[in-house]
C-alpha cells in the first residue's frame, strides 16, 4: 500500500514535469510525399499558452489558414505545405530552442513569428546561421531590422529576418501625436514592463511626447507576471498625470487599468499593439472603457481581401484573436509560400533536392516579394521592414475596440 | 520511465489537418468536453441540448445555401476604404507664395491605386498652432491609377506649444470616396521634418522679435492645469 | 498630496493576504517540518473553487452578500480537500523518508495542480474574470475598495479564531504538544495523524479565504496565481519565524509594507533612481528577508530551537 502511494506520487510529479516540459519532437514525416509531391514545413512560433497567448494564437491560426489556402489552391504545384506550431511561452530561451528545432527539421523552409520582440532577438541568430527565412507578423522593435544604433546609423543585422509589422519608431510617434493632438493630454505617466518590446516602445513614446511639447511626469517599470499594482496606482494618482502610457502586453495592462480606475484615478491608459486584444477588454471589464491602443495596420474589417480570412477564422472556431496580427501572419506565411514557388520555378519547376539551397533561394525570393496580401501590399525594404507602414489608434468604446484614427507613413 | 512523454496534438477542429503543436499539451478534446459537460447544472445541460438541436436544424437548413452563396460571391467586390488605397509621397518644399516667414509650401505626390476616385482635404499639420490647406483648392480628387502633384501651404498661427524640431511630423487629412470618409494621418520621413522645422524655426525661432500670443512657453503652460 | 497613508494601506492589504497564506506554510512546518511548496497551488485551487460556486452553481444575479459566504465555503472545501488529500496521499507515505523526498514531491505536486487546472478547468488557459467588489470609499486621504475591507476583516477574524483555537481548545493544545515533540505527544495519547490533517485543513481553508479576497480585489484568477503568492507567503512565514502563527501574519504584514514602500519611495531617494519602482519591489523585499535572517536567524517571532532540522 505504502509503496504504491509513493509510486502514485512520483507518477504525478513526473506527469507534471512532462506537462510543463517543452517537448520537441523529431519529425519523421519528412518528405515521404506520395509519388511526386514534396511536403515542405513552415514553422510558426508564438506564445500559444499562458501570457500573450490570445494574440499568439491569432498568429498561429493566421498562418494555418494561409497554408490551407495554398494547399487547396495548389499554389506551388507538386508541393504540399505543412504548418508546425511551436509554443515559445513568450520566453526568449524557449523561442531559441524552438528556432533550433525548426532549423533542424530537414523539411522546413521558413518560419513565421515570433510575437515578442525580445523572443525574436534570441531567434534571429539561429535562423541566420541556417540561412532560413524568418518573417515576424508582429515584432515592432526597430533594433531587429535596423540594428542597435537605428536612430543614428541604420544597419541590418540579419538578412534572413523580415517583418510584416511596422516599427515602434512610427508606432510610438503616432501614439504621442494622438495623445497630444487628438486627446489633448499634456502630462503622461509612462510605465513599461522592461521587455525589449515594451521598454523600447515606452521610450520612443516618451521621447516623442516630450519633443511635441508634452511632459512626462514620471516613469516606472513593472515585472511581467505582477498582479498587485496598488503602489504604482498611488504614485500615478499623486503625479496628477492625465494619461498613463504603458509599453507592454495586455496581461499586465488589463490589471493596471482596472486597479487604477478602482483606485479612483480616472485617466485613460494608452498602449501599443501588444495590448490590442479582446482579452484586454475581457480581463479589465468596464474599467477598460475609454482606453486606447495603437496597432499595426488598418482595421481588418476595412480590408475587403481580409473578409474571407476573417470568415474562415470564425467558421473554423479557431481560438485566439485574429484582430491584431492574424492578417499579417497570413501574409507572412504567403510570402514564404510564394518565395518557394519562385525558387521552384527558377529550378526548372523542380523542388531543389538540397534543402539548404532551397532555404537560401527562399531568403532571396522573400526579399523580392511584391504582391497584394490581405493586409495590403507585401514587400520589404533593404532592412527587411515592410513597406506597408500603416497604423491605427483604437479606443475601447462600449466594450469593443473601435478604430478612431488611421495613419500611413511614407519615409522615403 | 522517461521524463518526457509523447506530446499530444492540441485539439484542432479538423483532425486530419496538416497540423501539430510542440510545446503545448492540450487535453484530449473528448475529456475536456466531458468534464465541462458534467460540470454543468442539469438545467443548463437541458437548455444546451435544446439549443444544440435547434442550431443543428438551422444549420442543416442554411449551410447548403451558405456554401453556394460563398462560392459565387467573389465578383461582387465592394469599394475599398479610401485610406487603404491612397498614398502620399513628399517631393520637397516649394518657394513660398509670399515672402512672409510664417508660412511655407510643401509639394506632395498623391496617388490612388484602385477603387473609386478619392477626394482629399488637408485639415491640419499635427500641431494646434499650424494651419494647413492644399492650394489652389482645399479639396482635390484623385482617381484610381492616377498620381496628382499638389502643394500644401502650412502657416504658423501660434508659436506657443509648437515644437520646433518635430520628428516624424504628420499631415492630417480626410479621405472620402463612395465607401467611407476617414480621418487619416500621413507621416513623412526626414526630408519633410527638416523642411518643416526650417519653417518653424524661421517663424518662431526669433521669439523676441515676434512675441507669441501666449508669452508662456510650453514648459510654463504645463503647470497651469 | 501625502501618499504615505495610502501606501501603508496598500502594503498592509497586500501583507494581510501574504499572512493568510503564510499560516498554511507555518502550521505545516511547525508540526511536520515539511515545507509544503504546493501550498501556493492550494491557494489557487481555492480561488477556482470559489469561482466555480459563483459561475456554475449560484443563479445569475445573486447578491454578493449571499454569494461571498457560499464562495468561501466552496473554495474552502476544495482547498481543504486538496490539502488533506496531498497530506494523505503524497506526504504521509514519505513521512519517514529523508527530508528531501517530500520537498521534491511538494514541488511536483505544485506543478501537477497547476497543469491540471490549466488543462481541465474551462477557460483556465488564460486569466478568468472573477466577480469583483469594486465600490470605493475615501477615508481621509486613503481610497479603499469593498474587497479591501473584506480582506482586512477576513484576516482579523481568521487570526483571532486561530489564536483562540490553538490556545483554548483541546485540539489546539494537542497541536501545540505535537509541534513540541510528536513522539512524546503520541505517547500521551494524542492522535498525531489527526492533528497533522487538521493543520493541513486549516492552512488550506486560510489559503482559500485569501484566494477569495484575491479574486474580489483583483477581479480575476488564473492558474499561475499561486506561484508568486506562494513564494511571497513562504518568505513571510520565514521572515516572521517559521512555525509561529503570529509570526506568519506579522511577517506577511512586514513584507507587504516593505515591498510597497520600496516600490513607492526608493526611486525618490537621491542616487537610487535606478533601483526603485515597482520592478525592484521584490528585490527589496528579499533584501529585507536576508537582513532579518542575518540578525535573527530564527525570524522575527521565532524561537531559537537547538536542533529542529
Amino acid at each position: 500500500m505504502r509503496r504504491s502511494l509513493v509510486i502514485l506520487t512520483s507518477v504525478l510529479a513526473t506527469g507534471a514535469l512532462t506537462l510543463t516540459a517543452c517537448g520537441s519532437r523529431d519529425d519523421n514525416g519528412g518528405d515521404s510525399g506520395d509519388g511526386d509531391t514534396t511536403t515542405l514545413t513552415i514553422g510558426v512560433d508564438a506564445p500559444l499558452s499562458g501570457e500573450n497567448s490570445t494574440t499568439g494564437l491569432g498568429i498561429q491560426y493566421g498562418a494555418q489558414i494561409a497554408v490551407d489556402d495554398a494547399n487547396k489552391n495548389k499554389l506551388v504545384p507538386g508541393v504540399t505545405f505543412k504548418l508546425k506550431a511551436y509554443d515559445d511561452k513568450a520566453q526568449p530561451a524557449t523561442g531559441q530552442s524552438n528556432a533550433t528545432s525548426i532549423t533542424g527539421d530537414k523539411t522546413a523552409v521558413g518560419a513565421v513569428g515570433p510575437l515578442n520582440s525580445g523572443v525574436a532577438q534570441s531567434m534571429q541568430q539561429v535562423f541566420a546561421s541556417a540561412n532560413m527565412v524568418e518573417i515576424s507578423p508582429s515584432n515592432t522593435n526597430p533594433e531587429l531590422t535596423q540594428g542597435k544604433n537605428w536612430q543614428t546609423d541604420k544597419k541590418r543585422p540579419y538578412k534572413t529576418y523580415f517583418r510584416t509589422a511596422t516599427t515602434d519608431e512610427l508606432q510610438g510617434s503616432f501614439a504621442a501625436d494622438y495623445a497630444l493632438n487628438g486627446l489633448k493630454k499634456k502630462k503622461v505617466f509612462v510605465v513599461d514592463d522592461k521587455q525589449t518590446y515594451g521598454a523600447g516602445l515606452a521610450k520612443i513614446f516618451a521621447e516623442q511626447f516630450k519633443k511635441l511639447g508634452g511632459t512626462v511626469v514620471a516613469t516606472d517599470h513593472v515585472n511581467t507576471g505582477d498582479k498587485d499594482f496598488s503602489s504604482l496606482v498611488t504614485k500615478i494618482k499623486n503625479s496628477k498625470a492625465d494619461l498613463l502610457y504603458y509599453g507592454g502586453q495586455y496581461d499586465e495592462s488589463s490589471l493596471i487599468t482596472k486597479q487604477m480606475k478602482d483606485g479612483g484615478v480616472k485617466i485613460p491608459l494608452f498602449g501599443g499593439d501588444g495590448m490590442y486584444a479582446t482579452t484586454y477588454i475581457e480581463a479589465a471589464g468596464t474599467e477598460s472603457e475609454g482606453d486606447l491602443a495603437t496597432a499595426i495596420g488598418v482595421p481588418a474589417d476595412t480590408l475587403p481581401a481580409a473578409k474571407t480570412f476573417i470568415e474562415t477564422y470564425k467558421a473554423k472556431g479557431y481560438k485566439g484573436d485574429y484582430g491584431a496580427y492574424g492578417a499579417y501572419s497570413y501574409d507572412a506565411t504567403t510570402a514564404i509560400i510564394k518565395a518557394v514557388k519562385a525558387a521552384v520555378e527558377a529550378n526548372d519547376n523542380k523542388v531543389p533536392s538540397d534543402i539548404n539551397a532551397l532555404r537560401s533561394s527562399v531568403v532571396d525570393e522573400v526579399q523580392k516579394s511584391d504582391f497584394e496580401g490581405i493586409s495590403g501590399k507585401v514587400s520589404f525594404d533593404e532592412y527587411g521592414d515592410t513597406t506597408n507602414k500603416q497604423l491605427t489608434v483604437y479606443q475601447v468604446t462600449n466594450g469593443e475596440w473601435k478604430a478612431v484614427k488611421t495613419g500611413t507613413a511614407d519615409l522615403g | 520511465m522517461s521524463g518526457i512523454g509523447p506530446v499530444e496534438p492540441v485539439d484542432s477542429p479538423e483532425t486530419d489537418e496538416s497540423y501539430d503543436v510542440i510545446g503545448v499539451d492540450g487535453p484530449r478534446l473528448t475529456d475536456r468536453w466531458t468534464t465541462r459537460w458534467t460540470g454543468l447544472p442539469p438545467r443548463t445541460r437541458r437548455t444546451a441540448l435544446a439549443m444544440g438541436a435547434i442550431t443543428a436544424a438551422t444549420a442543416a437548413a442554411l449551410v447548403p445555401h451558405a456554401l453556394t452563396a460563398d462560392r459565387t460571391e467573389t465578383p461582387e467586390n465592394p469599394a475599398p476604404w479610401p485610406a487603404n488605397v491612397t498614398a502620399w509621397h513628399y517631393l520637397g518644399s516649394a518657394p513660398p507664395a509670399s515672402p512672409q516667414a510664417t508660412s511655407g509650401r510643401f509639394r506632395f505626390a498623391v496617388s490612388v491605386h484602385s477603387g473609386p476616385p478619392v477626394t482629399v482635404r488637408v485639415i491640419g499639420a499635427a500641431f494646434k498652432g499650424l494651419t494647413a490647406h492644399a492650394t489652389p483648392a482645399p479639396d482635390f480628387t484623385v482617381s484610381a491609377g492616377a498620381t496628382r502633384r499638389i502643394t500644401v501651404e502650412i502657416s504658423v498661427a501660434d508659436c506657443s506649444d509648437l515644437p520646433l524640431n518635430a520628428h516624424l511630423p504628420f499631415l492630417d487629412v480626410t479621405l472620402r470616396n463612395t465607401r467611407a470618409i476617414q480621418p487619416h494621418s500621413f507621416i513623412f520621413g526626414d526630408a519633410y521634418s527638416r523642411d518643416l522645422s526650417e519653417l518653424l524655426h524661421g517663424a518662431c525661432g526669433r521669439a523676441p522679435a515676434r512675441p507669441a500670443p501666449r508669452p508662456t512657453g510650453s514648459a510654463g503652460s504645463q503647470n497651469a492645469d | 498630496m501625502n501618499t504615505l497613508p495610502q501606501q501603508l494601506a496598500n502594503g498592509l492589504l497586500l501583507g494581510s493576504m501574504y499572512g493568510l497564506i503564510a499560516i498554511g506554510y507555518t502550521m505545516v512546518y511547525g508540526i511536520v517540518q515539511l515545507i509544503n511548496f504546493a501550498h501556493g497551488e492550494i491557494f489557487m485551487t481555492g480561488g477556482f473553487g470559489a469561482l466555480t460556486v459563483y459561475v456554475y452553481i449560484l443563479p445569475d444575479g445573486t447578491s454578493m452578500a449571499i454569494a461571498i459566504p457560499l464562495m468561501l465555503i466552496g473554495g474552502g472545501l476544495v482547498a481543504i480537500l486538496i490539502a488533506v488529500g496531498a497530506e494523505r496521499f503524497a506526504y504521509r507515505p514519505l513521512r519517514g523518508a529523508p527530508r528531501l523526498a517530500p520537498l521534491i514531491t511538494a514541488i511536483g505536486l505544485s506543478l501537477a495542480l497547476q497543469e491540471v487546472v490549466r488543462n481541465f478547468y474551462p477557460g483556465a488557459d488564460r486569466t478568468i474574470a472573477f466577480p469583483g467588489l469594486d465600490t470605493t470609499h475615501d477615508i481621509g486621504s486613503i481610497t479603499i475598495k469593498d474587497a479591501d475591507i473584506f480582506l482586512i476583516l477576513a484576516a482579523i477574524v481568521c487570526m483571532s479564531a486561530l489564536a483562540f483555537f490553538v490556545r483554548k481548545s483541546r485540539t489546539g493544545r494537542a497541536m501545540q504538544a505535537t509541534a513540541q515533540d510528536p513522539d512524546t505527544a503520541q505517547l500521551m495519547g494524542i492522535d498525531t495523524n489527526r492533528i497533522i490533517v487538521i493543520a493541513f485543513a486549516i492552512g488550506g481553508f486560510f489559503a482559500a479565504v485569501a484566494a477569495v479576497a484575491y479574486g474580489l480585489k483583483y477581479g480575476n484568477v488564473e492558474y499561475r496565481m499561486g506561484f508568486l503568492m506562494g513564494l511571497k507567503a513562504f518568505t513571510a512565514a520565514v521572515l516572521g519565524g517559521i512555525g509561529n502563527i503570529y509570526g506568519a501574519m506579522l511577517g506577511g504584514l512586514v513584507l507587504g509594507v516593505a515591498e510597497t514602500l520600496a516600490s513607492a519611495y526608493i526611486d525618490g531617494v537621491p542616487g537610487m533612481q535606478q533601483l526603485g519602482g515597482q520592478s525592484w519591489a521584490n528585490v527589496w523585499a528579499f533584501a529585507l528577508l536576508i537582513i532579518v535572517l542575518l540578525v535573527r536567524p530564527q525570524g522575527l517571532l521565532g524561537e531559537r530551537v537547538a536542533d529542529r532540522a
